[in-house]
């Protein structure tokens, strides 16, 4: 019996060992981030890669420290950010909103992107098209059943058009789709939404750069921007979204660093291209 | 057509097949760790529980039953939630040992209450018979007793074993590159685009490992009974 215990006494010194032994990284950015998100990130044989990271390894390299970047859930970065204990940033395409102003702290926004539906090649989907620009308006998809990934814009966005009664400017939704009979259904990444199309879930809405991932290795899926239809006369306009990398409120430091780099990145090349574009089109695969 | 394309791109493709293997020796690895420590818990448990009432077992005893309780009465994602994001909440601790914590534990109270029910399966009279022929207590337990109590929990225990396998497919959410988070790698836009053939991969890769396993435990239980026929 006394070797028996003996036994188990080593095997949990052991493991309290190993979880003390690799404690300890203040040295370390710990960033939060969703890795189903191509161009911005992505799984590359298990490890993350994208703009995202790219972005973080110039602020690690500006502050002398090693970037990690961990691959959770989506709608655990923002609190798990706000909360600083596990990670100190979160950089996954994050668009800024005053719900999440309220929890963490921005950097200044580094991408501008607009919301595209993803639909089956074959959908009559009513399409609109001005100046060339062949688009979705939100009415379209009235009495459908819109899948999204769980907390992104596209799933605020979609909750807000179909739940709020008035126009709430304040969160940037109008409730377009209020009483029509529209639902939408929640999944851990929008590839398992778009998987669902045609059997599930009617439309998908999710940001362009994935959405034109989805449908470029998909032959039976298309997508459109998603447009809000203009009122009064004036003209059709994107559902537009800025991203940004959030930090703990108060790290000022790794904001500041942040902040810097994003600038760098930001300032417009010789062939008209910031150094961001230029990162997009490569882990797109567009760099030639 | 689409099928059967991304299937042969998905094998023959070095690169997703590394990912997987990857992915399969995390899986093993957790479940490996987790059902050792859960085995050993189990077991202090179990005995804990069956032992005799006295004054100084009174508080291992209602620990030990709240244990059982609250592991049992919560689902299993939310005890590995709140492990990695209350209890572990600390920057740079490995989600891998925070895993292998959470699991072993969630394993525990299963095993726990195997092992007790293989206990009290064994016949009141062997305990009588061996303290009758003058055994301590001790003795009557672990040499009459145990011996064929194990012999009831085999089976009940591989159960648990391969139940726990499974479970590991959750690790995904706390950031640990298993099987299945190797399948929405493999699945994702910048790969596959597509969940289909990769989900269906993973879970063959689980059904193999299962199956090893069972042939494992098949093996232990009949050399167990080779005593029983006479």
């Amino acid at each position: 019996m006394k070797k028996i215990l003996s036994i188990m006494l080593v095997a949990l010194m052991l493991v309290g060992t190993l979880a003390l032994g690799s404690c300890g990284a203040s040295n370390t950015i710990i960033v939060q981030t969703n890795a189903y998100f191509a161009p911005f990130e992505y799984l590359d044989g298990g490890e993350v890669k994208g703009v995202d990271v790219e972005i973080m390894n110039k602020v690690g390299e500006k502050l002398g420290k090693t970037v990690e970047f961990k691959n959770v859930e989506f709608s655990v970065i923002i609190d798990n950010v706000s909360a600083g204990k596990i990670c100190d940033a979160g950089a996954a395409g994050i668009t800024i909103t005053d719900a999440r102003k309220e929890k963490v702290d921005f950097s200044i926004p580094y991408y501008t992107s607009v919301q595209y539906v993803i639909f089956a090649a074959d959908d009559a989907v009513e399409t609109k098209t001005v100046d060339g620009v062949e688009y979705i308006v939100w009415e379209a998809l009235a009495g459908k059943v819109i899948g999204t990934q769980t907390d992104t814009t596209g799933w605020i966005y979609t909750d807000g058009e179909i739940n709020a009664q008035e126009s709430d400017p304040d969160y940037g939704y109008n409730g377009v789709l209020y009483g029509t009979n529209t639902t939408m259904k929640s999944y851990d990444t929008a590839q398992i939404a778009a998987d669902a199309i045609g059997t599930h879930v009617d439309y998908v809405i999710i940001d362009e750069l994935p959405a034109q991932y989805i449908v470029a290795k998909n032959s039976g899926l298309k997508c459109l921007p998603l447009y809000y239809t203009g009122t009064d006369g004036e003209a059709d306009a994107p559902v537009e979204e800025e991203y940004a990398i959030c930090v703990t409120k108060g790290n000022t430091a790794l904001l500041t660093a942040i902040n810097e780099v994003l600038e760098e990145l930001l300032v417009e090349g010789e062939n008209g291209k910031t150094k961001v574009e230029e990162l997009v089109m490569k882990h797109m695969g567009l760099d030639g | 057509m689409n099928f059967f394309d991304k299937l042969i791109e998905l094998f023959s493709s070095a690169k997703y097949m590394e990912s997987m293997f990857k992915g399969l020796g995390a899986t093993v690895l957790i479940s490996a760790a987790a059902a050792v420590l859960g085995l050993i818990l189990g077991t202090i448990v179990a005995f804990v529980t069956i032992a005799k009432d006295s004054r100084a077992m009174k508080l291992p005893k209602l620990l030990c039953n709240i244990y059982i309780t609250v592991i049992r009465g919560t689902p299993m994602a939310l005890q590995l939630f709140i492990m990695v994001y209350i209890i572990f909440a600390i920057k740079g601790f490995p989600e891998m040992i925070t895993a292998i914590l959470a699991f072993g534990i969630n394993s525990g109270a299963y095993v726990a209450e195997n092992i007790r029910a293989g206990i009290l399966s064994v016949d009141i009279g062997q305990t009588e018979a061996g303290r009758a022929l003058g055994l301590p207590g001790r003795t009557t337990m672990l040499r009459i007793v145990v011996p064929q109590a194990i012999k009831n929990v085999i089976p009940a225990i591989g159960n648990e074993l391969i139940a726990l396998i499974k479970e590991t497919s959750i690790v995904s959410m706390v950031s640990v590159y298993d099987l299945t988070m190797a399948a929405k790698d493999i699945g994702s836009g910048k790969n596959l685009a597509s969940y289909l053939v990769p989900m269906l991969v993973a879970a063959l890769f689980y059904l193999v490992i299962v199956y090893l396993l069972t042939f494992v435990i098949k093996m232990i239980e009949r050399r167990l009974r080779a005593g029983d026929k006479r």
